[in-house]
C-alpha cells in the first residue's frame, strides 16, 4: 500500500482523524506502527502478540480520537493503550498488581553484617557469541518481569520516556516510578547473573 | 554508608539523580567494597544492554510483506468505525 495521505505533523494526524479522513488512518500507522509493534514485541516478546497489539491500539485510538486533548499527548496516549493491551496479556501466575518486591529479595544476601562475594560477569571477556546468548537472556529476563514492572522497565530504559511521562503512561503516581524501575533492574540483574553462571536456570545467584 | 543503603541508591546513582554527597557516599563504599563494586558493575551493565536492546523493526525491507498486511487490515478496519 503506497502512501496516498500527506499528512506530516501529530497535529495533522489528528486534526484527520476527528474529521473522519480515511487518508489520516494509514498515516496514523505510518508515523506510529513501528514505534507501538517494537514496544508490544519488547514487553510481550511475541511477533503474534505484537501485531495484535498495534491493531488493537490503532483501532482503539481511532475510535475514541475524541479522548486526546492535544497533539502534544498523542505519542504518550498510544502508549497508554498499548500499555493497556500489554497488561491485557499478563500471565495468571505474576505478582498482582501494586504488590512491590522487597529489595532483600533482588540484592545479595548478608551474612553477619557482611555482603557475600558476588561474580561479577561485567568482566567476561566480551565475545561475539557471547552477545548473542546476552540478547536471549535479557529478553527472557524481562519476560518473567510481573507486568507492573516490565511496562516501567520497557518505557523508561528501552522507549527513553522520562519518569513523568511514564507516570501519565502508566496513570500511576509519579514517585512510584523509580522505585518500580530500581526492583525491575535489580530483578534482571538477577535473572541475568543466574542464567550467566548456570544457563540451565538451575541455581539461585546474587 | 552500608551495603544495604548502596543497593537502595544505585539506579539513582547510575541515573545521576543523587545530590552529590550521596554519590560520593556510594562511591568511597565501593572502592572499598568488592561485593558492592560487582554488583553496582553487573547492574550497569544490565542497564546498557536494555538501552541497547533492538527488535525486530517493521521498516525493515525483510519485514514490508508483514506491514502492508497489518496496515491493510488496520484501515479497513479504521474504515468500518462509524463517524462520531
Amino acid at each position: 500500500m503506497p502512501h496516498t495521505h500527506t499528512y506530516r505533523t501529530d497535529e495533522e494526524i489528528l486534526e484527520g482523524l476527528r474529521r473522519g479522513d480515511p487518508a489520516s488512518a494509514e498515516a496514523l500507522f505510518d508515523h506510529f506502527a513501528d514505534r507501538i509493534h517494537g514496544f508490544g514485541l519488547k514487553v510481550c516478546g511475541h511477533g503474534e502478540d505484537a501485531r495484535e497489539i498495534l491493531h488493537e491500539t490503532l483501532v482503539r485510538a481511532v475510535r475514541s480520537v475524541k479522548d486526546v486533548k492535544h497533539a502534544k499527548a498523542l505519542t504518550r496516549w498510544l502508549y497508554r493503550i498499548a500499555s493497556v493491551a500489554c497488561a491485557a496479556r499478563r500471565r495468571p501466575d505474576q505478582i498482582a498488581e501494586g504488590r512491590e518486591i522487597p529489595i532483600e529479595d533482588l540484592t545479595p544476601a548478608r551474612r553477619g553484617g557482611v555482603t557475600a562475594p558476588i561474580h561479577d560477569w561485567s568482566l567476561d571477556p566480551d565475545e561475539e557469541s557471547r552477545r548473542d546468548e546476552e540478547k536471549r537472556l535479557l529478553k527472557e529476563a524481562i519476560l518473567d518481569l510481573p507486568m507492573h514492572y516490565r511496562l516501567v522497565l520497557v518505557l523508561r530504559d528501552m522507549e527513553e520516556m522520562s519518569e513523568i511521562e511514564v507516570a501519565e503512561i502508566l496513570q500511576v503516581p509519579i514517585q512510584t516510578v523509580n522505585p518500580r524501575l530500581h526492583r525491575a533492574r535489580l530483578f534482571v540483574r538477577r535473572e541475568l547473573t543466574r542464567r550467566l553462571m548456570d544457563p540451565s536456570g538451575g541455581t539461585r545467584a546474587s | 554508608m552500608n551495603c544495604k543503603e548502596v543497593f537502595e541508591s544505585l539506579s539513582g546513582y547510575l541515573d545521576d539523580e543523587l545530590i552529590p554527597d550521596e554519590a560520593d557516599e556510594i562511591e568511597t563504599h565501593v572502592e572499598r567494597c568488592a561485593p558492592c563494586q560487582a554488583f553496582l558493575n553487573t547492574l550497569q551493565r544490565t542497564v546498557a544492554f536494555c538501552r541497547d536492546a533492538t527488535v525486530m523493526s517493521l521498516t525493515d525491507a525483510a519485514h514490508a510483506e508483514a506491514r502492508e498486511s497489518m496496515k491493510r487490515r488496520f484501515v479497513d478496519a479504521a474504515k468500518a468505525i462509524p463517524k462520531t
